[in-house]
């Protein structure tokens, strides 16, 4: 190995010791749920907020505020509801009678970790208030623009069932997350554990393990991480490959592929690989990397078509059947 | 315009009708002449004048083997001049050409005629065959021509020049060393040999076959072992990237033919994930850990130094010869159903 790509090794493997223990002391309190704790410490190693989708009662929000517990760091959980307005979020000017002035008065978004619960539920103004927010990583109050917190990491939650009074984030509002996680239930030995565990009278809790200034740190690492040339022309096939998939000899695709996944896909799939190379204390991505994470980072940018949505295939399979086809380097 | 008539041609004689020829003289000396061979003689008027005739004598071959035919061309020409101004003539039939040692087989007479502006130019041919008993260079002495005017009269005698031949060994014939009896059994014994071979070539190129089957076949153990030995080339050369990427394709190889596990374009660590199904743990970490290695290599630059591609070495060698002679029909349909997702 090159010099310098030792030097990152190394470093990459003394920086992403408080990986395990993050793990460790969620598992104090998760159970299971691994992956989806994984792809959280990926969207904060990586700066980039994280869609979160499941049915309720699968330990979204708890699983959040456990990470954020390990973490010695600002959280937020903001509950979205049809009447929520932007200021709620962003914060307002208030008249201060004493002084005759108004005065800013920041709202919940100024955090280093916030849960936008069931995002679907409010409405667009607020949706669009948060993903500004979130894209700019600044807010205007007034006449004055204050910066967000760093970290700062949005990790909404949406319920796919209960559709009926909800506002579905337009697909251009979803491509601002890195990752859509889709959370499944537990298994047998899982759900019993939980029964075990939640139904005692003093439920556990984590300790903070890191703070924003080493996430700060590995952020820093994170970005050294070396990937091969190779690799780079593997995350290029792969995205192309869902822009035109006839050329990659997915010719039964063809037709069901409304938009395939944009320039931003590609830098965050690059993005994620490292983050993904950095839990597994590595210092450089390999196909591994890209193939584990690759379905969280292209579900939700690309859209089917009505052929595709008759035949029942959703993006989901469509990027299965991707990563199947374009061959590894 | 020159015209050719054909006069007359006769059929080659049996050796029935050489009786009737006059007796031999070759080699017997001649008749005065009066006139040397092709030398047109001097002949008498009335009623027409003598033509000079010319004769010749040629042989179809100068060698011959002894028994085998050979012909002998006595050839008599002359100018006929028009209106009956050349007399008509009558010739015998030339002595035979013979020689101690030739024998006459057979004879023939062929004449022809050919006319231009009034004058016709006769010739006659007396061809005779011959065979020759003696080997060596032999003599055939000249021939005597007799002709005379039609009716009688002015006969004169030509002279034909000698000839030589060499004859040679007689040619071999089958018929001549061994009986007709003997030569249908020569033949029958030549079939059955004929037989007898293509059976005996049949049977070597079965056996050859035979053999080639009874040798022992290279197991896939054997043949992995064997990638494996000669991917140390690359490594002897000092390739390390090659030497890397040969034995993580020798190992991959041999866990997709041993245990059924798909390799091609799959990650290190599905690839171990669906080992654990098949194998064991152990089995399965030695398999991640060995092609972690050879990742970081093809992915990273890394360079692992002498102990490091020792132990991946021994990982892969001593994983196919764990493998080698279980029973892997179970675990080959645990490794197939086992899932792929993550």
């Amino acid at each position: 190995m090159p010099q310098d790509m030792q030097a990152i090794h190394e470093k990459v493997q003394q920086q992403s010791q408080f990986v395990d223990k993050i793990l460790a002391e969620t598992g104090k309190v998760i159970v299971g749920q691994r992956r989806m704790l994984e792809r959280i410490l990926i969207g904060i190693l990586s700066n980039g907020h994280i869609l979160i989708e499941g049915v309720p009662g699968l330990a979204k929000t708890m699983t959040v505020r456990t990470i954020s517990d390990c973490i010695r760091t600002r959280f937020q959980r903001i509950q979205f509801t049809p009447d929520l307005l932007p200021a709620d979020l962003i914060g307002t000017l208030i008249f201060d009678q004493r002084t005759g002035a108004f005065t800013p008065r920041q709202g919940p978004i100024f955090a280093n970790l916030i849960l936008a619960d069931e995002i679907n539920r409010a409405p667009a103004k607020v949706q669009s208030a948060l993903l500004e927010a979130m894209q700019e990583r600044q807010v205007t109050i007034g006449d004055h623009t204050y910066p967000l917190p760093e970290p700062f990491l949005v990790m909404a939650t949406q319920n796919p069932i209960e559709q009926e009074g909800t506002y579905p984030l337009p697909e251009a509002q979803v491509d601002r997350f890195m990752l859509k996680i889709l959370v499944g239930y537990p298994d047998k030995a899982e759900e019993r554990q939980i029964m075990d565990r939640m139904t005692e009278l003093e439920t556990p809790t984590a300790e903070p393990v890191i703070t924003p200034e080493e996430i700060l740190a590995a952020r820093r690492v994170v970005s050294e991480i070396y990937v091969d040339p190779k690799i780079k022309d593997y995350i290029v096939d792969v995205v192309l490959a869902t822009r035109e998939p006839k050329r990659y000899g997915l010719d039964s695709l063809e037709g069901l592929i409304a938009w395939g996944a944009s320039p931003r896909a590609t830098i965050y799939l690059t993005m994620a690989a490292k983050a993904h190379a950095f839990l597994r204390h590595r210092g450089y991505a390999t196909p591994e990397d890209i193939k584990s994470i690759g379905a969280d980072v292209l579900r939700h940018r690309i859209i089917v078509t009505y052929e595709a949505e008759a035949e029942e295939l959703t993006s989901e399979d469509i990027v299965r059947q991707v990563f199947d086809h374009v061959e590894i380097p | 315009m020159a015209a050719m008539i054909l006069l007359w041609a006769g059929p080659s004689l049996g050796q029935t009708r050489m009786p009737q020829l006059p007796p031999p003289n070759l080699g017997q000396p001649a008749e005065p002449s009066p006139a040397p061979a092709s030398v047109p003689a001097a002949a008498a008027a009335a009623p027409g004048e003598m033509p000079a005739v010319t004769i010749s004598a040629r042989l179809d071959q100068t060698e011959v083997h002894a028994r085998d035919p050979f012909r002998c061309t006595i050839t008599v020409s002359w100018d006929k001049k028009p209106a009956g101004q050349t007399a008509e003539l009558d010739f015998d039939f030339p002595d035979p050409p013979r020689s101690e040692g030739i024998r006459v087989t057979g004879n023939s007479f062929k004449a022809s005629a050919v006319a231009d502006q009034g004058a016709v130019h006769v010739v006659r041919e007396y061809t005779y065959e011959l065979a020759a008993d003696k080997e060596g260079k032999l003599s055939i002495g000249a021939t005597a021509v007799v002709f005379r005017r039609r009716g009688g009269g002015d006969e004169q005698k030509l002279m034909t020049h000698p000839l030589e031949i060499t004859v040679l060994k007689p040619r071999l014939r089958l018929t001549e060393v061994i009986s007709p009896h003997r030569a249908k059994l020569i033949i029958v014994g030549a079939l059955v040999l004929a037989v007898a071979g293509l059976v005996l070539i049949v049977v070597r190129d079965r056996k050859k076959k035979a053999e080639v089957i009874s040798e022992p076949i290279e197991t896939l153990e054997d043949r992995c072992l064997r990638q494996l030995k000669d991917n140390e080339t690359h490594r002897i050369a000092g390739h390390y990237a090659e030497y890397f990427l040969g034995l993580a394709a020798v190992l991959k190889g041999y866990l997709r033919e041993r245990y059924q596990i798909r390799t091609q374009g799959q990650t290190t660590d599905k690839i171990a994930d669906a080992l654990k199904q098949a194998a064991d743990q152990e089995t399965a970490d030695a398999v991640r850990n060995t092609l972690h290695l050879c990742d970081r290599v093809k992915f990273a630059g890394a360079q692992p130094g002498p102990a490091e591609m020792d132990r991946a070495y021994e990982a892969a060698r001593s994983l196919i010869e764990r493998s080698r002679g279980m029973d892997f029909g179970e675990l080959s349909r645990a490794a197939c159903q086992a899932p792929t997702s993550n």
